[in-house]
């Protein structure tokens, strides 16, 4: 691999007789699989095989980027080319310069741990085996109308050499899945997944991660639950407190703290796709409130199985921990190097890209809620008087500055005197995002503090996709609205 | 028209002896502007080739996707799928619709290549000119804008094992701008374009409609929850019905039970002003023509709703066959997602016939939408149930004149129900972006539609 790395570096030193100022050369190399056993037939067998080399360099006042479909001299020379002309084009246009903190220079090799073995080796027949056998204990209820068990998984081998002497070896490894049952009862059509739907839970690591899902031990209660939503009343309109499980609170942690911390949001440098950001950087000053004093944010990109875990950031900006919220006051930003100089702090390392046809952008990396006091989630539960548990994600919608959200789930059962009760069907809760986060008066101690993986953040253009990770407890807000989609 | 890789794959997938194969090639060219704040923030060129492979062998199927420089293994690549497809077969789960000929001609041509987007694409960097216009917008007004330029430029090749070998050509051009207030970004417009030639983007008009939108919303009222009545611009009409698209117009969605079609076809299910189809052919000279889908089948037009009665869904080939009946050519457009069965990419709303004026003199209290951010359709599909926010330009209307902004607004609502309250449509239609990482286009008017249910604004 030292040869391809010391062609990398070699072409991004010739890149200073074209005048730039930086050049950062990234060969990617990544293969995904996918796979989905539905209704008893093998719906995907996917398999993508993608590599080539990204060129970004800076010249005067503005950056220019190639993607390159091959790896060898000629073809990257040419690509350089291309980026060249792309930012010197962008030069004659700008009116002000695109500023970058300090370029890095480090070097080094980050490999996933895969303590369970490299989850591609296990041969594809047994793969589809076991999920078939989900899928068919899923179903073995009439009522049950689709039945879904599905595996992702992915590797990425990225080389990033730059002109100012960063040499960095990673191989990501991520693996993960999860089942879904559709029932059809009582002229109600109702889902209930496990972990969670869409992919299920992809987490970094090896056949240990797909294991540790245990996806045997849930499929009679998803099955059954499936069903009894059907015959469950809708939830009703009020406003309550509420126990969000960890299957729904990281993506709400995802979409209320993750994006709208991303810098190049916050800047008015997304408004065109994504949107911007309640959290303006003159809050940073201002103590601004995000959340209670029990909600303490943390963007980890070294986090155990996260899969926004890596050694470096695609800019070579090492990994690290840094404080979003910090005792529910707003303290900090996911940056890249150009976002951070504008902002006048370090850059924390969350500047990702999908492959090497995309260019590195502001990303979450892991964005992790601490554990808190509040035990375990049915000590959650037993100290709640009155509210509802509400549990795995369905829908989820939040505006472009990221504060007036909506949630559908898949389930609500109702809290009384602490104890679960009735199951309501198609809960929606909705509210804005320092309020809500504002309610939280206990967050679950690390008895029941789960990493949740998230595979399809888009963000970007050309769109890319993003595995993110959010670890969290399940946690309780207080008078939350909720109704019935 | 060929190119290597093409030839070289079929040679390699002749040499392996499957029971059959389909595979498509995509070559890709394309360059992306962005700007905000005066800056140019992103200008990247991206080269690709994509080859897309299935393969039947042992009774089993297996896909492969190879981008990049994961087609230089081609030979081994190709015999790992082979190898997987009879790995699929030994599980006796593979689903078997092997490739067929598709011969039937297309009234399409295959080539919608534009010789000025082309010509851009030749000069790396060149795209950038185009925004100029953006720029010099930027200096009135006290609006900054932010945006987006793409070129890209495509060939698509498609062989199978039963003789078929296809390809088309195309271009696609398209335009962003967001005009924002230089000290308050919650007061902004919109405007967009997309074609697939450079001529489809009026650049200094987009920017003037968008700025004009911003300078109007710096007035600015509160108004409550509740229902209103809702003129619709074609960006706000085209989030919702690409979500209707997925979980209500396919054959996987009458599988998935989420259809709100599933028992109701022939009944009337929308307003009679409605007619909605999905239709690759492009008459109408706007958006991204498809002369046949990734499986080869000919793009046949297909209504979903016509006069308000619902008539029939989307099919590729593997859910046709389980439903008994034909594809439509509507297999998946070529995002990375492999067999997740068929998708809509050109939907057209059939125009009425009003004017923007007319719409507005229809409504005596109610709001005037140009885009929603954000649309979720996963409430409760089978009733269409969705809910969604306003973004860059929402402005009250009274007694048929539009008046300030109103900010921002959550609906929640079933978009089913409230199209069966659509009082009128402008004949003028507009191209609207679809899809994800292959881009696609709506045709859609604006729409009027009665009491649409308004859950929420930016207090709760
Ligand atoms: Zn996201």
């Amino acid at each position: 691999m030292s040869e391809r790395l010391d062609l990398l570096s070699e072409i991004a030193q010739e890149a200073r007789k074209l005048g730039c100022t930086e050049a950062d050369l990234r060969y990617v190399d990544r293969r995904l699989e996918w796979v989905t056993v539905r209704n008893g037939r093998l719906q995907t067998c996917s398999d993508l095989s993608d590599a080539g080399v990204g060129v970004r360099v800076r010249i005067g006042q503005a950056t220019g980027y190639a993607g390159c479909p091959s790896s060898d001299p000629r073809a990257l020379r040419e690509g350089l080319a291309r980026a060249v002309a792309m930012a010197k084009a962008s030069n004659t246009v700008t009116y002000e310069t695109m500023e970058f903190a300090p370029p890095p220079a480090e070097q080094g090799v980050y490999i996933t741990p895969t303590p369970g073995g490299d989850p591609f080796q296990v041969p594809l027949d047994q793969r589809i085996d076991r999920l078939s056998q989900l899928a068919s204990a899923l179903k073995t209820d009439d009522r049950i109308q689709v039945a879904n068990a599905s595996q992702v998984m992915m590797r990425r081998h990225t080389l990033l050499a730059t002109m100012h002497g960063s040499r960095i070896d990673q191989t990501i490894t991520l693996n993960g899945g999860g089942m879904s049952a559709i029932a059809e009862d009582n002229g109600q059509v109702q889902q209930r997944s496990y972990p969670k739907d869409f992919e299920g839970n992809v987490l970094q690591g090896g056949e240990e991660v797909f294991d540790s899902l245990d996806l045997p031990a849930h499929v009679d209660r998803i099955r059954e639950e499936a069903i009894a939503l059907c015959h469950a009343p809708p939830c009703p309109e009020m406003r309550t407190d509420l126990v969000i499980d960890t299957d729904q609170l990281g993506l709400q942690i995802h979409e209320s703290c993750g994006h709208p911390t991303e810098a190049d949001r916050a800047l008015r440098e997304e408004l065109s796709l994504a949107g911007s950001s309640f959290l303006t950087p003159d809050l940073l000053q201002k103590e601004f409130k995000y959340g209670s004093p029990e909600v303490s944010l943390v963007a980890d990109s070294t986090t155990p199985l996260g899969p926004g875990t890596f050694g470096w950031d695609d800019e070579g900006v090492p990994a690290g921990q840094v404080d979003l919220v910090r005792d529910g006051i707003f303290r900090g930003y996911l940056t890249s190097r150009a976002t951070s100089k504008r902002l006048g702090c370090d850059p924390i390392g969350a500047c990702r890209a999908e492959s090497w046809h995309s260019e590195p952008i502001v990303r979450m990396v892991n964005i992790n809620l601490e554990p808190g006091s509040g035990g375990s989630l049915d000590d959650l539960i037993a100290g709640t008087d009155q509210g509802l548990l509400i549990q795995t994600n369905r829908s989820w919608s939040i505006d472009d500055h990221r504060l007036n959200f909506q949630f559908g789930c898949e389930l609500a059962r109702e809290i009384k005197g602490g104890k679960l009760g009735q199951l309501y069907r198609n809960p929606v809760y909705t509210g804005i995002t320092p309020e809500f986060w504002g309610s939280c008066d206990a967050i679950g101690g690390l008895q029941d503090w789960r990493m949740w993986g998230w595979f399809f953040c888009g963000k970007g253009d050309p769109p890319q996709i993003m595995h993110v990770g959010h670890g969290t407890a399940p946690a309780r807000f207080r008078n939350v609205q909720v109704r019935a989609s | 028209m060929t190119i290597p890789v093409v030839d070289k794959a079929e040679k390699a997938l002749l040499a392996l002896q499957p029971d059959h194969f389909s595979f498509s090639v995509k070559d890709l060219r394309g360059e992306v502007v962005r700007y905000a704040n005066n800056v140019v923030t992103q200008s990247s060129s991206v080269a690709n080739l994509q080859l897309i492979v299935r393969i039947w062998a042992g009774g089993g199927v297996a896909d492969i996707t190879l981008q990049g420089a994961g087609l230089e293994d081609l030979d081994n690549q190709l015999r790992h799928t082979m190898q997987r497809a009879v790995a699929v077969g030994r599980t006796g789960l593979g689903e078997d619709t092997p490739p067929d000929a598709s011969t039937e001609a297309t009234d399409l041509a295959t080539d919608y290549s534009d010789p000025e987007i082309l010509e851009c694409l030749r000069s790396p960097g060149y795209i950038t000119d185009g925004l100029v216009p953006f720029f010099a917008r930027a200096q009135s007004d006290r609006v900054e804008l932010a945006g987006r330029l793409e070129h890209r430029s495509t060939k698509l090749f498609l062989v199978n094992s039963k003789g078929l070998r296809k390809d088309f050509s195309q271009t696609c051009a398209e335009a962003q701008v967001i005009a924002v207030d230089e000290h308050d970004d919650y007061i902004s417009g919109y405007s967009a374009g997309i074609g697939h030639r450079r001529s489809h983007l009026a650049l200094t008009e987009l920017a003037d409609r968008a700025v004009q939108k911003c300078v109007r919303a710096r007035t600015y009222v509160e108004v409550d929850k509740g229902a209103y009545d809702v003129i619709l611009e074609p960006e706000a009409v085209t989030e919702v019905l690409d979500w209707l698209g997925s979980i209500g117009l396919t054959g996987k969605s009458l599988e998935d039970r989420s259809s709100f079609m599933t028992g109701r076809v022939g009944e009337t299910v929308m307003s009679p002003n409605i007619t909605l189809s999905d239709d690759a052919l492009c008459d109408h000279g706007l958006g991204l023509p498809q002369p046949f889908d990734l499986e080869g089948t000919p793009k046949q037009r297909v209504v979903f709703v016509e006069n308000g009665v619902a008539k029939g869904v989307a099919w590729d080939r593997n859910t046709a066959r389980r439903a008994g009946c034909q594809s439509t050519g509507h297999a998946n457009n070529g995002d990375f997602a492999g067999n997740t069965g068929p998708t809509v990419n050109h939907l057209v709303l059939d125009g009425g016939n009003h004017t923007e004026q007319d719409l507005l003199d229809r409504v005596e209290r109610g709001l005037w939408i140009t885009r929603f951010h954000y649309v979720n359709g996963l409430l409760d599909p089978p009733k269409g149930m969705m809910t969604g926010l306003t973004r860059d330009g929402t402005f009250l209307i009274e007694n048929g004149t539009l008046g300030p902004s109103v900010g921002m607004l959550r609906f929640t609502d079933s978009m089913i129900e409230a199209f069966q309250r659509v009082d009128a449509l402008t004949r003028e239609q507009r191209a609207v972006r679809t899809g994800w990482s292959v881009p696609s286009a709506a045709i859609v008017p604006t729409v009027l539609i009665r009491g649409l249910q308004f859950t929420g604004n930016a207090r709760g």
